[in-house]
């Protein structure tokens, strides 16, 4: 893995926008672990998070939310160093305000961007 | 009749009229019946003693009339007895009689009979119609008529007087029998009258021997016999005289009737005997059928009512009869009635008028009473009576008069007492006046603490009334109301708030109502210091949350943490506090939660797939899954554009909604126009490029101006207009932005967007904010707009209270301007207020 590699664990519920995610920044050269469902990431991240550098996280899922991962995510000392980026479908979510209070590295607008530039930005926080 | 008076009586009592009127219709009444009572005894008494007085004078002519018959009868047996004992008859019926039935010789005697009589005795009696000589056997043997020869006696009892023929035939001389009076039906009309004796010869030495056969005379007579019941055949001497009673009555009638009920003389109605009329009336069937002699009134034969005699002529076998018309009867009584009425009815004029006469005066006199009374009670002391009659009436005018002196007096007397005590009044006022100047200080000091009091007690009742008041108004509000003092003592608290605490009011007052209300924002407990009210008291100004605000609360009573809504405004003056007006939030927190669920699902559901298009057509365009060669390429082209259009759609259709629900999620901050403006055109650089456009962007000359409000709704409304700017300006167009102060009424910042573009048409200026219309040129221009730019923009600018318009022409190009109301340098609640 070169000094450019980022492990990024990605959390999105729409499988073919997980898949071109995936393909995007692998493309890119990161290390991506994905999943679709949030109770599955809290375990990747129980075990993995010493490598994951960045938390992809997309906000209405079903089943455990965005904010409510997130909440939980900050609720454990251990994950104070893993970058939470936020890309919602939308840019006004309601949850917006409370995310930012649980403090995340970025909430980006999918629609913003396109898939190349979303991928580079995400990136960029690490 | 005295009930009647009395009723009458009662009734006057009653009712209200004037004295006069009840005094006139009691007298009227009085008199009425007076006159009613008379009329009709006299009436009695008189018909009666008429009745009687007429009875009584047709009984003595009745009998008279009866008297005069028998006279006649008596005349008749007369001429019978003088005929039987003729020598020259009795010469003719001897030889009769001596002669063989049947012989010539017979023959011939009879006919010397019949000269004989028709010639020497008939001549001198009219009334004698037929002579008969009969057998012993009652056969006759000789007639006036000869047919008649040979017949027998009919009926032997037809002989009234004589019980038998035998008994005629073995009758002494001078003895007569009379028989009633008949119709002979075969020998005449008329009624007859039978007349027999037995034939007698004398030998000239007094000795009568009988011949043996009988003579019978046939009278018809009925008209004689009327004239001797009337009175004008006077048949003996000392028979009655004239007929002075029946002339007197016009009507009246005297008539004989037979047993066999046969009119048997002419009455005044009937003068022809001839006819047979049979008279059934009482008298006449009293007589016949019982043999008693009646008086009555009933119908006569005639059909007039009569009052009847009826005197029954037994051995006659006849009844006289007596009649005259009730009427005539009581003509007089008539006339003695039609007399009392006239009386009656001048009487009760008379009594009416002597009445009305006699009350004239007194009535007068207690008019004028009443008038001086009324007087009097009016005021008037000097009003008296004029009245003085020496009666009662009199009286009460000279007592009336007499208490109005003494009254008079009295207030004389009063009049000169008050002028006393004024005058001592005056005089003990120049005493008091020097008390008074000494007391003037005392009174002074007196006053104005007096005044104190009485302000205190003023205020005390209007505080009090105020406080009804106040509590009806607390009441009857719709939401939960709180008073608290500066150190949060609940003061009042209204039926609402207790209903929404659960709590009961002695729970409440006199509490610190932090103790007894937990508050909660965002969830997180608020301690006391955060409480809002700390700054409304510090700032008096008011301070208001909605349910976006999320406040909660939770009560001793109810611990399950409730959404609220409310507003502070502190109290100063006479109280400090503060009036918390609050609002149980539960209901409209649901419904906002599941606007905001849909809204985010909405959007995530269009969103997410029209990512996955446009992501997915990127990375076939970037060759990701290989090359493509031009045709694909243009077509991906093609689906990522549409793809892109569709999610600006999507996103103005939510925006939209979101601003029409209320949901729009704003984070105001402080934005300086020009910088903004700056950052927005920037990024449209290349679209300006592309189409040659020049821009020009100019500040106005009092320097920087900011607003509060959310950059994302900003940007979308600048970005918006310009969008539209650049896409309806040809190629080498002028576009201008600008934005200056407006100092009005309310102070606000103006921003304009102008081009030279292709303008609005005049026709559909009207609709050009509704949502997916678009102008004809612009569609000509721009094929694939959304129509629903100007719509949200129109949503936005609003949502935070600006105003949106345009000024444009067709060809001639288009201004758009828009509103932001200015915000205070503490904040700004107008912005923030209308934003929410």
């Amino acid at each position: 893995m070169n000094s450019n590699s980022k492990t990024i664990l990605l959390l999105e519920d729409d499988a073919p926008l997980n898949h071109a995610i995936v393909m995007k920044l692998e493309q890119k050269g990161c290390e991506v672990i994905s999943t679709t469902r949030a109770e599955e990431a809290l375990v990747i991240l129980n075990t993995k998070h010493p490598h994951i550098d960045i938390v992809w996280l997309d906000l209405l899922m079903p089943g455990m939310n965005g904010i409510e991962f997130l909440a939980e995510v900050r609720k454990n000392p251990e994950y104070k160093d893993i970058k939470v980026v936020i890309c919602s479908v939308s840019g006004r979510d309601e949850s917006r305000e409370v995310a930012s209070e649980l403090g995340v590295a970025g909430y980006l607008v999918k629609s913003d961007y396109d898939i190349n530039s979303l991928t580079e930005k995400v990136m960029s926080y690490a | 009749m005295s009930s009647i008076l009395y009723s009458i009586f009662k009734f006057l009592y009653s009712v209200q009229m004037k004295l006069r009127t009840k005094a006139t219709i009691f007298w009227a009444s009085f008199l009425l019946i007076v006159a009613f009572v008379f009329a009709y005894y006299t009436q009695y008494v008189v018909s009666t003693s008429f009745r009687d007085q007429t009875t009584r004078d047709m009984r003595i002519f009745a009998d008279q009339s009866e008297g005069a018959y028998y006279a006649y009868i008596r005349s008749l047996k007369v001429r019978v007895i003088d005929w039987s004992s003729d020598p020259s008859l009795n010469k003719i019926v001897k030889n009769l009689i001596s002669t063989n039935e049947g012989t010539k010789e017979r023959e011939r005697f009879a006919e010397d009979f019949a000269q004989y009589i028709t010639e020497k005795k008939m001549p001198y009696d009219e009334t004698v119609i037929i002579a008969d000589i009969l057998d012993r056997n009652g056969e006759i043997i000789a007639s006036t008529r000869p047919g008649r020869i040979g017949t027998q006696k009919k009926r032997m009892d037809d002989h009234r007087g004589a019980s038998s023929y035998s008994e005629i035939l073995n009758s002494k001389p001078s003895d007569a029998f009379i028989g009633g009076i008949k119709y002979e039906d075969g020998e005449t009309n008329e009624p007859v009258m039978h007349a027999s004796a037995l034939m007698f010869s004398t030998d000239g030495g007094g000795i009568f021997a009988s011949v043996g056969a009988v003579l019978r005379i046939h009278f018809a007579n009925s008209k004689q016999v009327e004239d001797l019941l009337w009175g004008r055949l006077q048949v003996a001497d000392g028979a009655r005289s004239g007929d002075a009673f029946l002339s007197n009555y016009k009507t009246s009638e005297v008539y004989l009737v037979n047993s066999d009920t046969f009119l048997v003389t002419p009455t005044r109605k009937f003068q022809d005997t001839k006819i047979k009329n049979i008279i059934d009336t009482p008298p006449v069937r009293a007589c016949i059928e019982r043999g008693i002699e009646i008086v009555s009134e009933y119908v006569d034969y005639n059909g007039v009512r009569v009052l009847g005699v009826g005197m029954c002529l037994e051995s006659e076998g006849l009844v006289l009869v007596v009649e005259i018309a009730t009427d005539e009867v009581f003509a007089p009584l008539l006339k003695v009635t039609r007399s009392a009425t006239l009386g009656g009815v001048f009487l009760l004029i008379l009594g009416v008028m002597s009445i009305v006469a006699f009350l004239r005066s007194p009535l007068k006199h207690i008019d004028e009473i009443i008038a001086t009374i009324k007087r009097v009670i009016g005021g008037d002391l000097t009003a008296t009576v004029s009245v003085s009659t020496k009666d009662e009436i009199g009286s009460l005018a000279l007592m009336l008069n007499t208490m109005v002196d003494v009254v008079r007096t009295n207030e004389d007397d009063m009049r000169k007492s008050r002028s006393l005590i004024e005058e001592k009044a005056i005089i003990l006022e120049k005493d008091a006046e020097e008390h008074r100047k000494q007391a003037k200080f005392l009174d002074e000091s007196k006053t104005a603490t007096l005044n104190l009091l009485k302000d205190s007690w003023k205020s005390k009742e209007l505080l009090e009334e105020e406080g009804k008041r106040l509590q009806a108004i607390l009441a009857s509000i719709g939401d939960g109301l709180v008073l608290i003092d500066m150190n949060y003592k609940l003061v009042l608290v209204n039926a609402k708030a207790l209903e929404i605490f659960s709590m009961p009011i002695t729970d409440l007052l006199g509490n610190d109502l932090r103790e007894v209300i937990k508050l909660y924002k965002n969830k997180i407990y608020l301690r006391n210091e955060a409480w809002p009210t700390e700054e409304v008291f510090l700032t008096k100004e008011i301070f208001t949350s909605t349910i976006e605000d999320n406040f909660s609360i939770t009560t001793t009573a109810r611990s399950t943490e409730f959404p609220v809504s409310f507003s502070i405004a502190a109290l100063s003056g006479r109280f400090s506090g503060a009036v918390i007006v609050i609002r149980d939030a539960t209901k409209d927190r649901e419904l906002d939660e599941a606007k905001s669920g849909f809204i985010s699902v909405a959007s995530h559901q269009l969103r997410t797939p029209l990512t996955s298009i446009r992501w997915y057509s990127e990375m076939l365009l970037s060759e990701d899954a290989g090359p493509l060669n031009e045709s694909q390429k243009d077509f991906m082209n093609e689906i990522h554009g549409g793809t892109q259009r569709l999610y600006q759609t999507v996103d103005l259709l939510l925006g939209i909604s979101r601003v029409e629900s209320g949901k729009l999620k704003t984070d105001k901050t402080q934005i300086d126009i020009e910088v903004f403006t700056a950052d927005i055109t920037k990024e449209l650089r290349s679209q300006f490029d592309e189409k040659s456009l020049v821009l020009k962007v100019i500040p106005p000359d009092v320097g920087p101006v900011s607003v509060w409000l959310d950059s994302i709704t900003l940007r979308q409304v600048i970005l918006n207009l310009v969008s539209n700017a650049i896409r309806y300006t040809n190629e080498k167009g002028y576009i201008e932005i600008k934005w200056w102060m407006n100092e009005g009424e309310k102070r606000e910042v103006v921003y304009m967007i102008h081009d030279n573009g292709i303008g609005i048409p005049e026709a559909q200026k009207q609709r050009i904010f509704s949502k997916f219309f678009r102008a004809e040129n612009a569609r000509a221009q721009v094929p694939d707009g959304s129509g629903l730019g100007l719509a949200l923009v129109k949503n936005l600018v609003e949502s935070w209270g600006g105003k949106v318009w345009f000024e444009s022409g067709e060809g001639n190009g288009t201004s758009f301007f828009f509103t932001v109301p200015l915000f205070t340098e503490t904040g700004n609640n107008e912005t923030e207020a209308t934003q929410k």
